[in-house]
């Protein structure tokens, strides 16, 4: 018998049974595998020192093996970078958040140019949690206001950034931690190794550069960061003099037209 | 529930555990609509539920332990996918305004055999999450706003455009 969609939806939705009873007491178990866990790496390491004491001529070249063979197992390194920061992976992420930002309508297209890098947080103050993907903050200077309300100094956020390893471990679950080996990093080590997030929706798009003009496409957060932040696909490099943007897709020179960005 | 949530700030375990109860669906449905695995999803809210708790005392706002819980969640699924698979995306053909009246009131025969979460299984992540706090009535529409940070129109285009891509799906049986 054919049903209204809404009707169907209702119904098997409602007809969804959980079939367990979630229980914080369950977390005895998941400390029970920590402890058995802990233990069984207390014997390694003690044989391992045992070893590593009683071999003496290789003392030093084991040592050096044995920290190589630890990163190689908990690291997924896809891209080394010899910039100033000790980027050890760059991780193209696809999120909920990115898709929702592509779909919004911009409340404010502004021509701007980039005064300074604020920060780069994976941190919500309004909720104080931490999210997987961090934000960047940026100042900058109105040049041309084409949508909404004028103004002449602008802090906005752009989705990605480089964050610590010691940042993004608060945003992970304990297993999260352990799979990517971050319990066996020092805090140190932590704060001084950073991960790259790039959106995956945003390949194509320039990235923001202190000292360069832009054409931002930008809608307001009022749930969060209380600021504007970038649409995704919402960022054109602009050329002050010409009045012009450059297409992303082609990486041509073209006049400002409203209706197709 | 806020007199629950209020013991269990204050350290009480126990009253913790007696909201678990009154809110395990509302996870359950969001989570196994973002993640196909039974298993992974018990292990994720499980996680969750431990994280709230411990980090209880940081939520202002008892009135919005919902919300609250609820983005830890997406936020932890969020973490699970992108350290397994990526979640795929599936494109679709642009739909007008004219296919989203024509489908506002589509009439249909599913198989009582076929649950619900294989019926949205084909929506992209977002939609399949949307669907599920909204049909299962869970979650209220200010809920909904709060955690997927859509407005009211917003959550309506997409759940027309997701029940466009479902009667797709089952027209073609027929």
């Amino acid at each position: 018998m054919k049903k209204n969609l809404d009707e169907i939806l209702r119904e098997k939705c409602k007809s969804v049974k959980v079939d367990y009873d979630f229980k914080l007491n369950e977390n005895k178990k998941n400390n029970f595998t920590l402890l058995v866990a802990c233990f069984s790496l207390f014997i390694v390491l003690t044989l391992s020192i045992y070893f590593l004491l009683n071999v003496k001529n290789n003392n030093e070249v084991a040592n050096k093996n044995n920290i190589e063979n630890i990163q190689e197992e908990n690291e997924v390194i896809i891209k080394s970078d010899n910039s100033v920061k000790n980027i050890i992976e760059t991780i193209q992420y696809g999120s909920e958040m990115d898709s929702l930002a592509y779909k919004i309508e911009p409340e404010l297209i502004v021509a701007v140019r980039i005064d300074s890098i604020v920060q780069t947080t994976n941190y919500i103050e309004k909720t104080n949690s931490y999210s997987g993907y961090p934000i960047t903050i940026f100042n900058a200077t109105s040049i041309k206001v084409f949508k909404g309300e004028k103004t002449d100094k602008l802090t906005f956020y752009n989705f990605g950034g480089i964050i610590s390893l010691a940042e993004y471990e608060k945003a992970l679950l304990p297993a999260q931690i352990e799979k990517r080996g971050l319990n066996l990093k020092t805090q140190e080590e932590k704060e001084n190794s950073y991960i790259e997030f790039i959106s995956s929706l945003t390949i194509g798009i320039p990235k923001i550069e202190v000292g360069k003009t832009y054409l931002l496409l930008l809608q307001y957060d009022k749930e969060y960061f209380n600021m504007y932040h970038t649409i995704i696909q919402g960022i054109y490099e602009y050329d002050e003099k010409f009045d012009k943007i450059k297409d992303n897709s082609r990486q041509e020179w073209i006049d400002i037209n409203l209706d197709k960005i | 529930m806020e007199t629950l949530i209020k013991k269990a700030k204050s350290g009480d375990k126990d009253s913790f555990n007696k909201i678990i109860p009154l809110i395990q669906r509302k996870l359950y449905l969001v989570a196994r609509s973002k993640i196909n695995n039974e298993e992974d999803v018990k292990d994720i809210i499980q996680n969750t539920l431990i994280k709230a708790y411990k980090n209880l005392n940081k939520l202002k706002d008892d009135k919005k332990f919902i919300c609250w819980i609820t983005n830890i969640l997406i936020n932890d699924c969020n973490t699970f996918l992108k350290n397994t698979i990526k979640d795929k995306s599936i494109s679709y053909e642009d739909t007008g305004a004219d296919n989203f009246l024509s489908y506002e009131n589509v009439y249909l025969e599913i198989d009582d055999s076929i649950d619900f979460f294989k019926i949205i299984e084909d929506l992209d992540e977002d939609e399949r999450v949307l669907i599920s706090m909204y049909y299962s009535e869970e979650y209220t529409t200010r809920e909904i706003s709060e955690i997927l940070k859509l407005n009211e129109n917003t959550i309506r285009s997409k759940i027309s455009r997701a029940k466009i891509k479902i009667a797709k799906k089952y027209e073609k049986g027929e």
